[in-house]
């Protein structure tokens, strides 16, 4: 796996690199690889979750992206970020799951200002999703859609990470965020969902699992199974 | 960015460090806060080298222990509950952060902290009160055997810390009883000293003074040839060497003597004259004591009286003992009504009987705080009669009056010695407790209950001992007495679901407060005093009355340990909140408003409530039964 994640990323960086340069996305081009060996402890960890208009990334679109912190496994409360995304086409459906009005995202960013505050956050650190397949999907087809390259980092996901610890106790449990944050004593998450405050929900789950896992300063990267963002283009413009 | 209001802040709003902080403030703290999180079974680092030093730690979820070096519980911390590294790091004793519950936790930033510490009295002002209280309680722990070495340190400057030891004049001189009278008049001009110690087999068994040569030799004729034994004051009072100054003062002030001897179990070391205390400090209680000596008017007295409560916040302030400050305020209080009952007798003359001015509750049991008032009352030798009342009506409202107006206020329950159903010869007293102890019915208890700690303060002490000796013989054999007195004591509890509302006050509007005296000290005096009277222990004051009890193994060693420290943690608390009311220029009550605890106190307190209660239940199943 580790081996894996060193080589797709040098193989990307090579990909697309040139294609980064004179966007926003630039920087993360010119960035290293987090280490696979560094520990926890060492590394900035970006905790980001989105919230989209549907599932299916060819027919919906990014409604809002939060993210914060993590630095010395302490969640750095300030670093939350929490951005609105245009609705071209209304927000649809999943408004009443998200609460978010196309009134409320009026007058909030574009796609490619969101992706590119997210850009500059990105060099120098690990990202962490809570089931990243998702997430990385309206990412990347964001990314691509302005800027014609994805974007490009190490990632753990806090879903993996949990599907491997009860698998290895023989377990069956339920992986959503809610019942994942239960387990390690976690309170409830207070308020509606959004993206600020899932991402801050995550990484708090991020530290307690790696706490479990012999804590920040003996977990590395590697164990937490960081694994390399891919391009995934799925629609065309 | 959307404005929005997110987890962090809404759970410091409404903790109760914080949740008087202004909206900025708040934002601005947790803009400062760092999340972290540690298994069950795992540690947090106290260390101050870090490169972001942590100022304050708040849980969040799941709890914390606070152990020290020696695994002694020192602390328990729950969603809310808070520590500060810093003080940890200073204990006198290593401390080691354990996780019980895995734990969710928030670190404020040192220079956040420092800086809300600085701009928010409240905070500091709890801050302060927690590092102090961590101070002293380091070296306490659940298995300390001894609470009398706590907080040693915190008035080593004040006259109050002088032991006994240090201001007696040693070695003592003293000499067999089968001595003749010239022989220890002789020893006394030879080494110039005003009192001789008698010893049998070096045990301190009688005492000669100037005085009693003046007195029962020279003013007797007797001869001095005769044997020191017929002369000698007998079983004189004394005080241990360990013990401290201000309580040997209120020993030579209740008995009206110059000279106490200083033994160490049982042994004379030295010799402790009132010149000695006063060398040791001309600090307030002695200045205070001397200048209600010197009184000649109510007026003047009540000049005196007027800076008792300045005297009781140093004493606060010098973090003095709870029930020392008890003993100073009422050993004040009774110098207040010895020098009025003087004043009386220049105004209306000799009394025509033998008499003795009784104290009643707290000044009885010597745990007066500030704001305490009079219950008093006089009782008269038998051979008294109508004239003798009709001379003390005026006299006793004179003294009555005089302590209004020195601020201890008249009894609204008008037990007072004005009152002429409180003047009683000593067959109408025993006729009176005789009734409450045979009456089955705890209304009339309830309304005696303050009788049954009583005390002389002037007068002929014998009278009170009879009536004592007395009441106690009559209360102990009656077990109805006994069940109706616990349930009484009962009705004051300790409030235990009091603090589970702590957090959600701020949403509500209950204005809680805590009465620190009816459901805190008086329930441990309520349990001390139906004990006493079973077992016919004389003692009053509450904390001799718990040790009385271990001594006549009516109660465990432990539960009388931890029963004195319930009762001085809450004493203690009750003593802060009136210092700082009178500071604050407020009524000086019992109230006490929870949020200002730390949560350190407030786990105190619950502990103390705790044990209360453990005791209460106890007490139940010992006397309850009789009620049936």
């Amino acid at each position: 796996m580790a081996v894996f994640y060193s080589l797709s990323y040098r193989w990307q960086k090579k990909r697309y690199g040139k294609a980064a340069t004179k966007t926003p996305l630039a920087g993360i081009y010119q960035a290293t690889a987090p280490a696979s060996r560094s520990l926890m402890r060492e590394n900035r960890f970006l905790v980001v979750d989105c919230e989209m208009s549907g599932l299916d990334a060819s027919r919906s679109q990014l409604l809002s992206i939060g993210w914060v912190v993590i630095e010395n496994a302490r969640i750095s409360h300030a670093s939350g970020k929490h951005l609105l995304i245009h609705a071209d086409r209304g927000a649809g459906e999943s408004t009443r799951i998200h609460g978010l009005h196309d009134a409320t995202i009026a007058g909030a960013k574009s796609a490619a200002a969101a992706i590119t505050l997210l850009a500059k956050q990105v060099p120098g650190s690990v990202l962490v999703f809570h089931h990243a397949p998702l997430d990385l999907r309206f990412l990347q087809q964001t990314a691509y859609d302005n800027f014609r390259c994805p974007l490009l980092f190490g990632y753990v996901d806090t879903m993996l990470i949990e599907q491997r610890r009860l698998q290895l106790q023989g377990a069956e449990s339920g992986l959503r965020l809610a019942q994942c944050r239960e387990r390690y004593g976690l309170p409830p998450i207070s308020g509606h969902h959004n993206a600020m405050t899932d991402a801050r929900a995550t990484a708090e789950l991020l530290l307690a699992q790696t706490s479990y896992l012999g804590g920040a300063g003996r977990v590395s990267l590697g164990r937490m199974g960081i694994q390399c963002s891919r391009h995934q283009y799925v629609r065309g413009v | 960015m959307v404005a929005e209001t997110n987890d962090v802040q809404n759970f410091i709003a409404v903790q109760a460090l914080f949740q008087h902080l202004a909206e900025s403030n708040l934002e601005y703290l947790s803009n400062n806060i760092y999340v972290a999180y540690q298994k069950s079974g795992g540690e947090l680092e106290v260390g101050t080298g870090e490169a972001k030093p942590v100022g304050l730690v708040m849980v969040r979820s799941g709890s914390l222990e606070i152990r020290d070096a020696q695994q002694n519980l020192i602390d328990r911390l729950s969603a809310g509950d808070f520590f500060i590294p810093r003080v940890l790091a200073q204990a006198p004793a290593e401390m080691i952060v354990r996780v019980l519950e895995d734990c969710l936790y928030y670190e404020l930033s040192e220079s956040a902290f420092q800086s809300i510490r600085s701009n928010d009295e409240d905070i500091s002002r709890l801050c302060d009160t927690y590092a102090r209280s961590y101070q002293a309680d380091a070296s306490k722990s659940e298995n300390a055997p001894a609470p009398a070495v706590r907080k040693q340190h915190a008035f080593t400057d004040s006259y109050l810390d002088q032991s006994v030891k240090d201001y007696m004049t040693a070695p003592a001189f003293c000499a067999s009883p089968n001595i003749t009278i010239r022989r220890a008049a002789q020893i006394m001009t030879n080494n110039k000293i005003s009192s001789l110690l008698i010893t049998e087999d070096e045990r301190l068994v009688g005492i000669m003074t100037d005085r009693d040569l003046r007195t029962r030799v020279v003013a007797k004729g007797v001869a001095d040839t005769e044997p020191v034994s017929g002369v000698m004051t007998p079983k004189p009072h004394c005080i241990d060497m360990r013990g401290r100054l201000h309580q040997a003062q209120l020993v030579m002030m209740s008995s009206g003597i110059h000279h106490l001897p200083v033994v160490d179990r049982d042994v004379p070391v030295g010799m402790l004259g009132m010149s000695d205390i006063m060398r040791a400090n001309n600090l307030e209680p002695l200045s205070l004591t001397r200048g209600i000596n010197n009184a000649t008017t109510v007026t003047e007295l009540a000049a005196v009286a007027a800076k008792l409560p300045d005297l009781v916040v140093k004493l606060i302030e010098r973090d003095t003992r709870p029930y020392e400050v008890g003993e100073i305020i009422t050993s004040l209080s009774d110098a207040l009504t010895r020098r009025l009952l003087r004043l009386a007798e220049t105004v209306y003359g000799k009394p025509p009987c033998t008499w003795a001015w009784l104290a009643f509750g707290s000044q009885a049991r010597q745990e007066q705080m500030l704001g305490s008032d009079q219950d008093n009352a006089l009782i008269y030798a038998n051979n008294a009669d109508d004239s003798a009342d009709a001379y003390f009506a005026p006299f006793a409202r004179f003294v009555n009056d005089g302590l209004d107006v020195c601020g201890i206020h008249r009894c609204p329950g008008d037990i007072m010695a004005s009152n002429p159903k409180w003047r009683m010869t000593l067959a109408g007293w025993q006729q009176t407790f005789n009734y409450w102890i045979q009456e089955r019915s705890p209304k009339a208890l309830m309304h005696a209950s303050i009788f049954f700690d009583m005390r002389p303060v002037a007068g002929d002490l014998e009278l009170v001992n009879h009536l004592r000796g007395y009441v106690l013989a009559k209360a102990r054999s009656n077990t109805i007495f006994l069940a109706l007195m616990t349930q009484n004591a009962l009705e004051h509890s300790p409030p235990l679901g009091f603090f589970k509302q702590f957090v959600l006050e701020k949403d509500g509007d209950h204005n809680h407060t805590l009465d620190l005296k009816k459901r805190g000290t008086i329930t441990i005096v309520d349990i001390a005093r139906n004990y006493s009277l079973a077992a016919a222990i004389s003692e009053v004051n509450t904390i001799s009355r718990l040790q009385a009890m271990e001594r006549a193994g009516v109660m465990s060693r432990e539960l009388v340990a931890s029963l004195v420290d319930a009762h001085e943690f809450i004493a203690g608390i009750r003593l802060q909140a009136q210092g700082e009311k009178f500071h604050a220029g407020d009524t000086v009550d019992n109230q006490l408003d929870p949020k200002t605890l730390s949560p350190l106190v407030r786990h105190q307190l619950k502990e103390a409530f705790q044990l209360v209660r453990q005791a209460q239940a106890a007490m139940k199943a010992r006397f309850g039964g009789g009620v049936l």
